[in-house]
């Protein structure tokens, strides 16, 4: 086996983790599918060093948290001024899938499907600290470090976030009954696709890290 | 612990137990073959148009080692230069009763880069080549530091 099919059984085995983590935080996929991209092609670049790496998950997981958070710094800037152009929510509607192994029944793969959907539709600067600690496993300090922020300031709006997201989720889901089988409530589809929703998921993220 | 306390572990536990069992999406089916395109796209590319940075150890200390021979001759071949040609320096008083237009400063400007370039033109030359030269042994070393490092198990982390 050469190296390209090598590197070929690689890219298999990680791009779920690497997408799924390039997507929560970026919550589009069209993004998330140029972050993995990119973090394949510097995992290609390391390949042949990747026998002095004892974690190469950990390693490619952190390659993407990077990614993903210079992509939203870099072009928070083009977030602002396009988001009436942004195909955000259209292109989600097919980001949200899951490998079939991982999935037992199609009630919960409706029911992951919507709590990834209200996720995303969080504001940047809920979404983000929110994935990386609930997701991504790190700690509210690390978060800190990692976005520039206070740790006051991180704590709060994962609270926030997570009042937020719970908030949703009663709204779709009948707790006695379990799952709600229809799709995504519209009128909240509609209110947090918004122009000003739009805009403050790009612009808050700016003025609130300044990576 | 009071209340408001619990409750915020309460939500802490909720949020953890609803996310932690969501699990990992499913890539796009056209990813790997991107990857796999785009990396083929890489390779195609020759050495020149790479960044240096991916060069191999052993190009980047070819490279490296010649400009190392260029200064050398460089600092030999300076010993040659005439140092009779050096004039002393430029006399700007006669330029005080120009009108200091845009015009005039350019031209003065150009004509005295030119003067100096034909009169120093083998030195300017000298000097514009082992600043590049000193430029790329700087950033070729620095690289090379870096692979020598990274192959002893050091890691750089922000």
């Amino acid at each position: 086996m050469n190296q390209h099919e090598q590197f070929e059984q690689f890219v298999r085995r990680y791009q779920n983790m690497v997408y799924t983590t390039a997507m929560r935080l970026l919550a589009n996929n069209a993004d998330a599918q140029d972050i993995a991209q990119e973090v394949f092609i510097k995992a290609y670049q390391r390949f042949p060093d990747f026998n002095g790496i004892s974690n190469i998950a950990a390693w490619l997981r952190r390659v993407a948290i990077n990614f993903s958070l210079n992509h939203l710094t870099r072009y928070r800037n083009r977030l602002g001024f396009f988001s009436e152009l942004s195909t955000h929510v259209d292109d989600n509607e097919f980001a949200f899938d899951y490998p079939d192994q991982n999935v037992k029944t199609v009630e919960d793969i409706e029911k992951y499907k919507i709590i990834e959907e209200l996720v995303s539709k969080l504001p940047a600067r809920q979404r983000v600290p929110l994935v990386l600690f609930h997701f991504e496993g790190l700690s509210y300090e690390e978060i800190a470090e990692q976005l520039g922020a206070s740790l006051g300031k991180i704590k709060t709006d994962i609270h926030r976030g997570r009042i937020e997201l719970q908030k949703q989720v009663q709204l779709h889901f009948n707790s006695e009954d379990g799952i709600k089988p229809e799709k995504i409530d519209k009128e909240i589809l509609n209110r947090q696709n918004t122009k000003e929703h739009k805009q403050q998921n790009g612009l808050n993220f700016k003025i609130c890290y300044e990576l | 612990m009071n209340y408001k306390d619990s409750q915020n572990n309460d939500l802490e536990r909720w949020a953890t137990d609803e996310l932690g069992k969501l699990p990992e999406l499913k890539a796009p089916e056209s990813l790997v073959p991107n990857v796999m395109n785009r990396i083929v796209r890489m390779e195609k590319r020759t050495r020149w148009q790479r960044p240096f940075s991916d060069w191999n150890i052993f190009w980047q200390s070819v490279f490296v080692s010649l400009c190392g021979l260029i200064i050398v001759a460089g600092v030999y071949l300076s010993s040659y230069v005439n140092t009779d040609l050096i004039p002393s320096a430029v006399n700007f008083s006669d330029i005080k009763n120009y009108s200091p237009t845009f015009l005039t400063v350019l031209q003065t400007l150009f004509s005295t880069l030119s003067m100096l370039f034909q009169q120093f033109k083998v030195e300017i030359l000298i000097i514009l080549g082992l600043s590049l030269c000193l430029y790329l042994i700087c950033i070729g070393s620095i690289t090379i530091g870096f692979k020598l490092l990274y192959s002893k198990g050091f890691r750089y982390e922000k």
